[in-house]
């Protein structure tokens, strides 16, 4: 009896959890703060124009909240400004160089997790193939 | 006539580098047979140059600072970094701000450390004291002739500047033409005390990785069987993981109370190169408990200890030679491609000399499950070196992209973000596993035992925060995974602390104090696992939780933001020694009550960079308020504030984790010392041991089989 009640709260609580989860939103930013975080500042030394306080990232701010307002995309405002100083997102389409970006960190985790399967795979180890140079302490 | 001149500081800080350049040299070549497996070094060979070393270093660290305290205007470092009147912090700080000076407390950072692993090693006769310290002494050779040549602290300088030094001679007799005063260090450097100790903190994690790297190399070198570099190496890299944790934590904090842009890790490049040897190290403290148990993943350790090291030298080199355009980048000069040439050295070698030696280091047995606590290790270094590959190519790829063609790629926050935030996610996840998962074999019924409480208490807080704050996708996952974390480290104290009470029939303080001390180790990596959970739950309501938005009020308005109430009293300015200071007046109420008055300011500092704009905090256990001016005129003011709450849990959660390492070391040295057992050699000091269960029932299959303490 007590076990099922316990199962039965732990199902509600992972309900409400899985709830807030499912529908939840990431931050509830406001859409030209977004946009400014994604674009960086040309004048200053990798700061993003949302972080800083210069006149230009300011303009530049003004820039997006004008655009937004009058209906832009996403993607329109961050192509239009990409066109204007060249490698401005801060993140970087999928294109050109910048692939290499979103492949090599998923290549070396799949290059590791194939490593650790073979650490795994591997069959139990043979007496006498070697002395170890690290002696397990057990 | 060409007189001699005779200009002190300039004489003595050379002779001063050239006495550490000799010790470190006759260190290097005492210790020499050793690293070549001619048979070990004894003690007394390797002790007169480590003692050159450190008084040369130090020698040279004082003279500065006494150079910066006398205003000595003839060393063109202290003409170019100090002003006089400059307050007596900033001006013993100066003696770190810049290139050369960093380099001076880098060498005595590293004589000491040299000191110390001669005292741990050597004198106890640990069988790689010998190699270590010729490492060590080689890496000394590198820096105190950095500083005796192309980063020379102690150059005179021959033609003064109107303010600072134009031109400057290496050559200790040449003839001073002191300028009048000094041009003062760059003025955000001195413009928070945190300044004064943020560097020497971080230096002493950065520079505390040549001795596990030294021990490395020196265990490779001589191609000695056995992981008896492993205790020695584990034991230095938790305690430089300890200062360069502190370090870190110490930046972000200077970051927030000092640029004024409202945040505190902007994935700066230079932020970054102290993150990847912390995930690097991190990852050693782990996978060195998997060698010390079970014995496998012993060459993934060397390779750890090596990248950690090499990671710090690149931290180094993006930081001092400008090639990174950063906020912190403060310095650029020749030493640059010196100090690549040192890492490409250093990787070339180190590595050449792991593949050299890696058909000795063993096939160790494999796994017996992936259901295991060496599993779970497994995925926690997996998680930590995919982390730090992400870092480090976020960093140099755009460089890379850059010179090949031609073409700028940002790379920035919002990248970073969307690699950390899951890879995070996983690594609680693991930390809530991990540490309470037996080794070898986990049995399913065992981990449900200790799995099932924790998981209900977590989706009770996270359900709590659904329903409360809202269904913010971050903050939920962050709580569920962070207390899930937490509880599951307090409930296997809780069991374990009973348990033991049972069998001895101790009071409850007394069983968990015993219980915690017997395994030092192990509970002092609880520690800074809570200590994460606090940070990422600090970083995560900072980030999704916070308000942000703009003033612009006349001398008497005032306006109300996240609850609070502002009035603008007016301006206010005043002329310091070093600076002129323009600020407003704010104060602040509460819920009707005055809670604060706030000043945010402009100091100017009279350089060309133009006032510095700094922010006003007013914190409080709710959270933080944030001003800082965008504008001040007679207008009025115009400002940009920031609600953060609960900020305090990030500076908190950092400084926990940090002290993790901190209680590793010295309870486990307190427990050596008690056992009359020597530090060195076999004690197996920051507590390789890990993790001792007292599971009713389960104690025998977890019993340390480490015990070749004495």
């Amino acid at each position: 009896m007590r076990s099922v009640l316990a199962g039965l709260v732990t199902a509600v609580l992972a309900g409400v959890v899985l709830w807030g989860l499912v529908t939840g939103e990431a931050a509830d930013r406001d859409r030209v703060e977004a946009l400014g975080s994604r674009i960086r500042c040309p004048v200053c030394q990798g700061e993003s124009i949302a972080d800083s306080p210069t006149q230009y990232a300011r303009d530049i701010m003004a820039f997006v909240e004008e655009k937004v307002e009058e209906g832009w995309t996403d993607e329109q405002i961050l192509d239009y400004l990409e066109n204007r100083f060249a490698g401005i997102r801060l993140d970087p389409r999928f294109s050109g160089g910048a692939v290499l970006l979103w492949l090599l960190p998923a290549a070396a985790a799949g290059f590791g997790v194939v490593l650790a399967a073979r650490r795994l795979m591997r069959p139990r180890d043979i007496p006498g193939r070697g002395k170890p140079m690290s002696e397990p302490d057990e | 006539m060409t007189a001699i001149a005779w200009n002190m500081t300039a004489w003595l800080g050379l002779g001063a580098v050239l006495t550490a350049l000799g010790g470190a040299a006759a260190l290097a070549w005492r210790g020499l047979p050793a690293l070549l497996g001619r048979g070990p070094v004894g003690a007394g060979r390797t002790r007169g140059p480590v003692l050159w070393m450190l008084g040369g270093a130090a020698a040279a660290m004082a003279l500065l600072e006494i150079g910066l305290l006398t205003n000595d205007f003839s060393i063109s470092y202290i003409a170019d970094n100090h002003r006089s009147g400059a307050p007596l912090i900033f001006t013993a700080a100066a003696g770190w701000a810049a290139l050369e000076g960093s380099i001076v407390l880098w060498g005595l950072v590293l004589a000491g450390f040299t000191a110390s692993a001669y005292r741990s090693l050597a004198r106890p006769g640990h069988p790689l004291a010998g190699g270590t310290l010729a490492v060590l002494g080689l890496l000394g050779v590198f820096w105190f002739g950095l500083m005796a040549t192309a980063a020379n602290p102690f150059a005179v300088c021959t033609s003064a500047a109107e303010a600072g030094c134009s031109l400057s001679s290496w050559a200790p007799w040449s003839l001073a033409d002191p300028p009048v005063d000094g041009r003062g260090a760059n003025p955000l450097l001195q413009n928070h005390i945190l300044m004064a100790v943020h560097p020497p903190v971080l230096y002493l994690g950065y520079v505390g990785f040549s001795v596990p790297f030294a021990i490395g190399i020196a265990s490779l070198a001589a191609a000695r069987r056995g992981s008896d570099w492993l205790a020695a190496a584990r034991r230095w890299t938790l305690a430089a993981w300890g200062f360069l944790t502190a370090g870190i934590v110490l930046g972000a904090w200077w970051s927030y109370e000092v640029l004024g842009w409202g945040g505190y890790w902007a994935w700066d490049p230079v932020e970054n190169a102290s993150f990847i040897p912390w995930l690097l190290a991190t990852a050693f403290i782990h996978s060195s408990v998997v060698q010390a148990r079970r014995g496998v993943l012993s060459s993934w350790n060397y390779v750890l200890v090596i990248g950690t090291f090499a990671a710090t030298i690149l931290g180094t080199f993006l930081t001092r030679s400008g090639v990174i355009a950063s906020v912190h980048s403060f310095t650029q000069s020749a030493v640059g491609p010196i100090l690549l040439g040192f890492l490409a050295v250093v990787l070339i070698g180190a590595l050449a000399l792991f593949a050299l030696r890696v058909h000795l280091i063993g096939s160790a047995p494999r796994l017996d499950s992936l259901a295991s606590r060496e599993g779970a290790f497994l995925v926690n270094n997996l998680l930590l070196a995919v982390f730090a590959f992400v870092v480090l190519s976020g960093t140099l790829l755009p460089l890379g992209i850059e010179a090949v063609s031609g073409r700028t790629v940002g790379v920035g926050r919002p990248f970073f973000d969307r690699w950390a935030a899951p890879l995070a996610y996983c690594l609680i996840l693991t930390m809530g596993i991990g540490p309470v998962t037996p080794f070898r074999v986990a049995r399913p019924e065992v981990m449900r035992r200790r799995l099932v409480t924790p998981l209900r208490i977590a989706l009770a807080a996270a359900a709590v925060v659904v329903l409360a704050v809202g269904r913010n996708r971050h903050l939920v996952l962050v709580t569920l995974l962070g207390v899930f974390a937490a509880a599951a480290i307090l409930r296997h104290l809780a069991v374990s602390v009973s348990a033991r009470r049972r069998a001895s029939g101790e009071g409850a303080g007394a069983a968990m104090v015993r219980l915690v001390l017997r395994d030092p180790g192990y509970w002092g990596g609880q520690l800074s696992h809570m200590g994460v959970a606090v940070l990422a739950a600090g970083i995560a309501v900072s980030a999704n939780l916070s308000l942000s938005g703009a003033l612009d009020l006349a001398p008497g308005e005032r306006a109300s933001f996240a609850g609070y109430e502002m009035v603008y009293e007016g301006p206010f300015s005043r002329v310091e020694p070093t600076r002129t200071v323009v600020g407003a007046r704010l104060e602040v109420f509460r819920g009707g009550r005055p809670a604060a008055v706030l000043h945010p300011r402009l100091n100017d500092y009279g350089g060309a960079s133009g006032p510095i704009v700094t922010p006003a905090v007013h914190s409080t256990l709710r959270g933080d308020l944030y001003v800082s001016i965008t504008r001040l005129d007679e207008e009025g003011l115009h400002a940009d504030v920031w609600s953060y709450p609960l900020q305090w849990m990030v500076w908190l959660g950092g400084l926990i984790t940090a002290s993790g390492a901190g209680f590793s070391l010295l309870a486990s040295r307190r427990r050596a010392g008690r056992g009359g057992a020597g530090r060195g050699g076999g004690g197996r000091g920051g507590g390789v041991r890990d993790g001792a269960s007292v599971e009713p029932g389960r104690a025998a299959s977890v019993e340390p089989a480490v015990s070749d303490r004495a």
